[in-house]
C-alpha cells in the first residue's frame, strides 16, 4: 500500500531548508513541515518552519537531539492554525531534521513520529505516514546535496505492535535489524510554472557559475564531528551490549539449575514409580517454573536504535572519504604528481 | 532582480518627529522568501470580487545605518476589499509575527507585498496601515509581485518591484486638517528602489537541482536518484565533457580551422602553467599521500566498524527463555 507512496516538496521549502540548515550549522535544527495529501499515494510538503528552541550538538545527551518539549507541539498547532486561515486542508506531515553527518535517529524521533501517526489515525482515520525529512547542510557547502525524507518502515510498525515488541523472536519474524528501521520514500523537487520562469531567468546563471562548488576543497569538519559523535554511539552501543551479556549470562546459570532440578526430580520420581509403581508423584520436570524464575528478556529496542546511529556514521564516513580520494586523486594527478 | 531605475530623488522621510530614520536604499530578499513571494500569487482567486490581490506581511531586519534591509520570512494575511472598505484580518498579522518572532527574535515588520502591480487606493491604505501600526517610527517598503503582463494578460516572469514611500500633503492629525474638514488617508508618494536577490552557498546547491528541474517537462527532479556518490560522478563527468571542448577548440585552432581567441589562451596558459613554487614538490607530494592515506584509513576503520555491528547484532539473537527451558 505505502511502497507506491511518492512525495512533492516545494521549491521553496527544498531551498529554505538550505538557508535554515546553513544557517543553525553546525548545531542541529528541527521542525514541522505541513502540505498537502494530494492522494492516496502522494504527498506535497508546501511550507516548513523551524522550532524556537535551539539544540547544541556539543551536548552530551545523546538523545536530545529531537525534542518534543510541550512548548513546541503548541508552536506547530498555532503555525497550523495560521496557514489554515489563508489555505483549507493544509496539515501537519511530520518534522524535518538538519543535522551533520548521518545523526538522524534517535528513541525521542521514532516515538514522536509513532504518537503522530497514532493521533491521525485516531481523529481522522488518517493512514498516511508521518515524515522524517533528513538533510545535512555540511554535505552542501561541498556542492552536494543531502536531502531524504523518511518513514518508518513495515517491519518497525508491526514489531512495535506486536507483544513484547522488540525481543529478538519479534525482530527475526518481522525481519527488522538496524538497517530498515526507517524506508526512504522517493522524493521529487517540484517548482510551480512561476517559479520555474523565475529561475530560468534569474537563477540559472547563478547556479550554472558556481556548478562545480563539488569539486572544491572538501570540509573536513563534518568528519570531526561524526567521529566524535561516532565513538559516543559505540560506547552507548557497548553499554548496551553489556545489558544483554549480563542477561545472557544470568539466564544460563539459570538454566543450568533448572537442568539440575529437573534431573533430580526425573531421578526421584523414577524411584519412587520403582518402590510403587501406583505412587502418586508431587512434581514432574513441567513443574520447573513453580520453583525458578527466568530472567525477563530485555528489549533489543536501545541497542537497535544505537545500532542504526552507527551505521550512519558509518556510511557517512565512507561516503566523505571516497568524495575526498576523488578530489585529491584528482588535484595530485593535475599537479603532476604521483 | 535590478530594474533599470533612474534613481535620482529619494522622497524625504517626513516623520512626524525630530529623529529621521533614514529609508533603506537596497532591498535585499534572501532566494527562498523570493520563492515564497512568487508562490504567493496562486493565493490569488479571481471568483473572489472582494479581493483583487493577495497581499502579506514582509519580515527582516535593517542594517546599522538603515540603508539595507534584508527581507527574510514573508507571510499571507487574509483581507477584504469592498467598495472603499479594507479590512485587515490584523489578529492573524500580530500572531503570525510573534510566532516567527520566537525562532528569530531580531526580526522586525520591515514593510508588506502585494501580487497586483498597480499602486492605486488600496495600496495606500494598506500602506497606511502598515506605516501608522507595526512598522512605526520606520517607513515600511512595499513589494509588488506581477505575474502578468499589462497589455496581453499573459502570464510572464513574475516582476518584482521595490517601493519607499513618503507621506504627502499636510499630516493627517494637523491642526489645519481638522480646520478644512479633510478625511485624509493614505495619499504616500512611492519612489521605486532597487532591490537584489541573496544566494548563500548551500542554497546555490539547491537552487542547482531547481534548475535541474526547470529544465524538465514535467518541473520536477527525482532527488532520490541523485545520492552524493553519483552527485560527485556527474560533475566529473561534467568537467571531462568541457575539457573534451576544450581539446577539441584548440585542434580546430592549431590545423587552422579557425582562429583562436587570445583571450582563451591567455587563460589557458596561466591555468596550465601552474605550478605552486612556494613549496616544494616533493613536501607537497608527502603531504598528498599522507591525507590520502588518512582518508583511506577513515574509510576502513568506518567499515571494520560496520561489520562488527553486524557481527554483533547475529550474535545478540538469543532464543527466547521459555525455549529455552523446555
Amino acid at each position: 500500500m505505502t511502497s507506491s507512496l511518492s512525495i512533492e516538496i516545494n521549491a521553496s521549502v527544498a531551498l529554505k531548508l538550505a538557508n535554515i540548515g546553513a544557517e543553525s550549522y553546525p548545531n542541529i535544527e528541527s521542525g514541522p513541515i505541513y502540505g498537502f495529501n494530494e492522494s492516496e499515494s502522494s504527498i506535497n510538503i508546501a511550507h516548513i518552519f523551524q522550532f524556537p528552541a535551539q539544540y547544541s550538538s556539543s551536548s552530551s545527551n545523546n538523545d536530545d537531539i529531537f525534542n518534543m518539549k510541550s512548548s513546541n507541539i503548541k508552536y506547530q498547532a498555532d503555525i497550523l492554525k495560521r496557514l489554515q486561515d489563508t489555505e483549507a486542508g493544509v496539515k501537519l506531515l511530520g518534522w524535518f531534521l538538519s543535522s551533520v553527518g548521518g545523526k538522524t535517529i534517535s528513541q525521542s524521533i521514532i516515538e514522536a513520529i509513532i504518537n503522530l501517526q497514532q493521533l491521525n489515525l485516531k481523529e481522522n482515520r488518517d493512514t498516511t505516514p508521518v515524515l522524517f525529512l533528513v538533510y545535512d547542510p555540511s554535505k552542501s557547502f561541498d556542492g552536494l546535496l543531502s536531502l531524504k525524507a523518511l518513514k518508518l518502515s513495515e517491519a518497525f510498525m508491526k514489531t512495535w505492535n506486536s507483544d513484547e515488541k522488540f525481543i529478538a523472536k519479534n525482530l527475526i519474524e518481522n525481519r527488522l535489524s538496524y538497517r530498515n528501521i526507517f524506508d526512504e520514500v522517493p522524493m521529487k523537487i517540484k517548482n510551480s510554472h512561476l517559479i520555474n520562469l523565475t529561475i530560468q531567468q534569474e537563477f540559472s546563471t547563478a547556479a550554472s557559475e558556481e556548478k562545480n562548488l563539488e569539486l572544491t576543497i572538501n570540509n573536513m569538519r563534518s568528519v570531526d564531528m561524526t567521529t566524535e559523535n561516532l565513538h559516543e554511539a559505540i560506547d552507548n552501543l557497548n553499554h548496551n551490549l553489556g545489558n544483554l551479556n549480563y542477561y545472557q549470562r544470568n539466564l544460563s546459570r539459570e538454566l543450568t539449575k533448572v537442568n539440575q532440578w529437573k534431573l533430580k526430580t526425573k531421578q526421584d520420581n523414577e524411584e519412587k514409580l520403582k518402590a510403587d509403581p501406583n505412587a502418586k508423584l508431587d512434581e514432574t520436570e513441567q513443574d520447573w517454573n513453580k520453583h525458578f524464575k527466568l530472567p525477563t528478556q530485555p528489549s533489543k529496542y536501545e541497542s537497535l536504535v544505537v545500532s542504526s546511529l552507527i551505521n550512519n556514521y558509518c556510511n557517512n564516513l565512507e561516503i566523505s572519504g571516497a568524495v575526498e580520494l576523488v578530489k585529491t586523486t584528482g588535484a595530485q594527478k593535475s599537479l603532476g604528481l604521483n | 532582480m535590478s530594474d533599470p531605475i533612474l534613481h535620482i530623488v529619494k522622497p524625504n522621510v517626513a516623520a512626524p518627529f525630530g529623529s529621521t530614520p533614514q529609508a533603506p536604499m537596497n532591498v535585499l530578499i534572501q532566494s527562498p522568501i523570493l520563492l515564497q513571494l512568487i508562490e504567493s500569487i496562486y493565493h490569488d482567486n479571481n471568483n473572489d470580487d472582494t479581493k483583487t490581490r493577495t497581499i502579506g506581511t514582509l519580515l527582516g531586519t535593517r542594517s546599522d545605518d538603515g540603508c539595507e534591509l534584508e527581507i527574510k520570512e514573508c507571510y499571507v494575511v487574509p483581507h477584504k476589499e469592498e467598495d472603499d472598505e479594507l479590512t485587515i484580518e490584523e489578529a492573524h498579522h500580530i500572531s503570525s509575527y510573534q510566532l516567527y518572532k520566537r525562532v528569530n527574535p531580531e526580526l522586525q515588520i520591515v514593510g508588506w507585498f502585494s501580487t497586483n502591480p498597480v499602486l492605486d487606493t488600496f495600496t495606500g491604505l494598506v500602506h497606511e496601515f502598515y506605516s501608522k501600526g507595526s512598522c512605526f517610527p520606520n517607513q515600511p517598503i512595499h513589494l509588488t509581485l506581477q505575474s502578468k503582463s499589462e497589455i496581453t494578460g499573459e502570464v510572464i516572469t513574475p516582476i518584482i518591484k521595490t517601493y519607499i514611500s513618503s507621506p504627502i500633503g499636510l499630516p493627517a492629525n494637523s491642526s489645519l486638517t481638522n480646520q478644512l474638514g479633510l478625511d485624509k488617508v493614505g495619499t504616500f508618494a512611492f519612489t521605486p528602489i532597487p532591490n537584489s536577490v541573496a544566494i548563500s552557498k548551500s542554497e546555490l546547491t539547491t537552487l542547482k537541482f531547481l534548475n535541474l528541474a526547470s529544465k524538465d517537462e514535467s518541473r520536477s527532479v527525482d532527488i532520490s536518484r541523485y545520492d552524493e556518490l553519483k552527485q560527485l560522478s556527474s560533475s566529473v563527468n561534467q568537467i571531462t565533457k568541457l575539457l573534451d571542448s576544450l581539446k577539441s577548440y584548440v585542434d580546430k585552432v592549431i590545423s587552422g580551422e579557425i582562429e583562436g581567441d587570445s583571450e582563451i589562451a591567455k587563460t589557458l596558459l596561466s591555468n596550465l602553467n601552474f605550478k605552486p613554487n612556494s613549496i616544494d614538490l616533493d613536501t607537497l607530494n608527502t603531504m598528498f599521500e599522507n591525507h590520502t592515506n588518512d582518508t583511506l584509513l577513515v574509510e576502513y576503520l568506518a567499515s571494520c566498524v560496520k561489520q562488527q555491528l553486524d557481527l554483533s547484532s547475529k550474535l545478540t539473537t538469543f532464543v527466547s527463555s521459555e525455549e529455552a527451558a523446555n
